[in-house]
């Protein structure tokens, strides 16, 4: 009996270890709440309050913020886990781990209808849901609002429902809409999930075009087309092309163009479909490159932990022996087609972008390199006739995982609250906890040099998002996708966002608060202002200062050099 | 398809030594060895001691502290950081990023980035090669030994066995897939204009 359920309770402890690397301290760590993800949990507060968002558009298609364009499905799920959870990081942080959890079991069951033989899928899934669920990579995304995770598992279900559509029809629509749902939860999948469902139809055009599968096609076609119409009619507006061009290699210099030579070679010397080939090439590889992945890692603090790359150092060998065995192993058939087709295309649209190695834009990748890694593991597991050798390597596989889970403990939870506070934007919700204190007649600002921190201000403060929306007009809805200005001073009740200007600010009793440039300890003895708190990092460094103006002594000293 | 392989086989080859003789960097190689200590794995760092201590300190159990942040961690990073440089196929074939700018030596040309498509090839039919598994050995063992030390001015030991790949990778395709050779050579040969007559401009710039 427990042997024939062994795999399915292997598969609810692994599901169950990948629950609790991402549920221990969801929403306190990281500590801080970064802008984007304050931004989207006002705007779903926002819709759940007033049916718009928090420049008063009703239901966008695609939020606007900041000078960006946020997809707008992870938003929708946060709004109705507000009156449940409340406003709070946890509850924006939600999706992305409900989402990360369901994408363990998830692989299992689309490995197992991708290869039905048992003996061997059943091991390889397992190991791949294992590797999956301790993953740095996979485990960073599901602790913290991004939304490439919540598009991972849509594009995965999506997969799994058309693969069962080839024998269930009826399901090919369920699998349109799952794949309609992909497209618009994050900007990567507008590329990938075209360029996959042209190689999944062509690859199963004789079924999918069959007397049985013509009608369903037809109608999950119809169906797609129609739920995909609105994101794809946004992605012609100017306002998006703006960010798109901002971001991609083929619109700018490209890399090695050499400004210095301007001789008769120069044509060829400096060609374009040359270097941009070049640079496009070379994006496209770093995603395969070890060094990336076992030992760098993501460059952005926020998209990486600290001394931990996207997957484990002791998983390098199987990484390239996985990599042999998949090109070699035709039995492998579907699996290795999928697994194959997502490695292939999942960097695509990470490589057309100048960053070097973005986690978030390849996350799809993941999961074939899991499946990689747990396919030269097992594998090399195979070489092995001798018992006792292959109980020394279960033995050993149990040690390195154990090892693996201390380490991630490490990086994502003591050493990344150390070092990344800042840019997780730590010390908001002190300073409004703090400001909450204060005399309440008395006026904030509250500096937005070197931030954007009125998101953050709106969440902390649950600021009534009708009347944030009266008194802070930005964009007329029918401009709302093509007017990318936006207001450098927010009125938040009390609380004014913009920069300080030290002249007109100082005379007027009120309270400050910014960094530790803006408010240096000189500025605060110089001014004789009264220094109310300091919200520090955990290293230590000040984070802010809230302090109290002095406009007596202003006045007095003005008064004072006018003579 | 004779005179083929040989131009493809020279533009693959030629690259690296071209590059080097361009930076002349190997003069220096006899100088770098008298410091070899000072940038080596096991250098001394001043602010090592001072890292590992702040780190220990996070931990609230001493031994997880001690564990991941100790001397022998510092120089295992060290040592990645050479290994995994030298295992980079964009090392290679781009100069590491086009963007990114790791050490003087580093960021030269080695070989035209078409010919990874020969690299590939080779590795994949490595049962086929003679020699395959004992230099994939060797060339693994020669990056860990190179990646004891500051290691940009000595990696060219590891060019003939990444030769030996590149060349077995061309001599199979053009055998076993010969329109894919053929597609591949044009390839090559249309992309290495440029990047040759780069080199040049380079050497006389």
């Amino acid at each position: 009996m427990i042997k024939k359920n062994l795999p399915l309770i292997l598969l609810c402890l692994f599901t169950l270890l990948g629950f609790a690397i991402r549920f221990y301290k969801l929403g306190q760590a990281p500590a801080g709440l970064y802008l984007d993800e304050a931004a989207q949990g006002y705007n779903a507060y926002s819709i759940l309050k007033t049916g718009k968002d928090e420049f008063g558009k009703s239901f966008p298609i695609v939020f606007r913020s900041f000078r960006d364009f946020k997809t707008p499905v992870y938003i929708y799920l946060i709004v109705p886990l507000i009156p449940v959870f409340g406003l709070t990081p946890f509850t924006v942080r939600l999706p992305s781990f409900i989402f990360s959890v369901l994408t363990l079991p998830l692989v299992y069951y689309l490995m197992r209808k991708l290869l039905p033989k048992a003996r061997v899928t059943t091991p390889l899934a397992l190991v791949s849901v294992l590797l999956l669920a301790i993953s740095p990579w996979h485990t960073l995304f599901g602790r913290t609002n991004f939304e490439c995770n919540v598009a991972l598992f849509f594009l995965l279900a999506a997969i799994y429902c058309f693969y069962v559509s080839l024998k269930k029809p009826s399901l090919l629509i369920v699998s349109a809409i799952l794949f309609a749902i992909t497209i618009p939860a994050y900007h990567s999948q507008r590329v990938i999930v075209p360029i996959l469902l042209v190689l999944l139809f062509v690859r199963h055009r004789r079924p999918l075009l069959s007397h049985s599968h013509l009608r369903p096609t037809v109608m999950a076609f119809v169906v797609g087309a129609l739920l995909s119409l609105p994101s794809l009619v946004i992605m012609a507006t100017p306002g998006f092309l703006a960010r798109a061009s901002t971001l991609n290699i083929f619109t700018q210099t490209p890399s090695g163009y050499l400004s210095w030579y301007q001789g008769p070679l120069s044509s060829l010397i400096n060609a374009n479909w040359y270097l941009t080939s070049r640079e496009f090439l070379s994006l496209y590889l770093s995603y395969f490159s070890p060094r990336n992945l076992f030992f760098l890692g993501d460059y952005g603090p926020r998209s990486s932990f600290p001394d931990l790359a996207t997957f484990f150092t002791w998983q390098l060998p199987f990484y390239f022996y996985g990599l042999y065995r998949l090109v070699k192993e035709k039995p492998l058939g579907e699996l290795r087609y999928i697994v194959l087709v997502l490695l292939l295309i999942s960097p695509i649209p990470a490589a057309v972008t100048r960053d070097p190695f973005t986690t978030i834009r390849a996350l799809p990748m993941v999961v074939p390199i899991s499946i990689v890694i747990s396919l030269g593991l097992i594998r090399f597991f195979q070489l092995f006739r001798n018992v006792f050798a292959k109980k020394i390597m279960v033995v050993g596989f149990g040690l390195v995982v154990v090892y693996s889970l201390l380490n991630l403990y490490s990086s994502a939870i003591v050493l990344n609250e150390y070092f990344r506070a800042a840019p997780w934007e730590y010390g908001w919700e002190q300073v409004i906890t703090k400001l909450n204190t204060l005399d309440p007649k008395l006026p904030v600002v509250i500096d937005n040099a070197r931030a954007i921190p009125y998101s953050q201000i709106l969440f902390f403060t649950k600021y009534d998002p009708l009347i944030y929306q009266q008194t802070n007009f930005e964009v007329s809805p029918e401009n709302y996708y093509i007017d990318l200005t936006s207001n450098t001073t927010k009125y938040i009740g009390r609380i004014t966002v913009r920069s300080i200007n030290w002249e007109p600010d100082l005379i007027k009793e009120q309270y400050l608060v910014g960094d530790s440039i803006a408010i240096s300890l000189e500025q605060i003895k110089l001014n004789k202002m009264t220094l109310l708190e300091e919200i520090k990092y955990p290293d230590g460094t000040p984070a802010f200062r809230i302090v109290l103006t002095n406009p007596k002594y202003q006045k007095a000293i003005r008064r004072l050099i006018r003579r | 398809m004779k005179y083929l392989l040989i131009v493809v086989t020279f533009l693959t080859l030629a690259q690296w030594p071209l590059s080097l003789h361009q930076t002349n960097s190997y003069k220096d190689i006899i100088n770098d060895a008298g410091n070899y200590r000072h940038s080596s794995i096991i250098a001394p760092d001043d602010q090592a001691p001072l890292i590992i201590n702040t780190k220990r300190s996070l931990y609230s159990s001493d031994f997880l502290g001690r564990f991941f942040n100790n001397k022998a961690s510092f120089i295992w990073g060290r040592f990645k950081s050479n290994f995994f440089a030298l295992i980079d196929p964009n090392n290679y074939f781009f100069g590491f990023h086009p963007r990114e700018i790791i050490r003087e030596n580093l960021n030269i040309d080695k070989f035209p980035f078409i010919s990874l498509i020969f690299l590939l090839y080779g590795l994949f039919r490595i049962d086929q090669l003679k020699w395959g598994k004992k230099l994939l050995g060797l060339f693994f063992i020669s990056v860990a030994i190179l990646s004891l030390g500051r290691f940009d001015k000595v990696d060219f030991v590891l060019y003939p066995i990444l030769a030996y790949f590149i060349v077995s990778g061309i001599v199979l395709l053009k055998r076993e897939k010969p329109r894919a050779f053929l597609i591949s050579s044009l390839f090559l040969i249309i992309f290495s204009i440029p990047q040759y007559l780069r080199a040049f401009v380079n050497l006389h710039s």
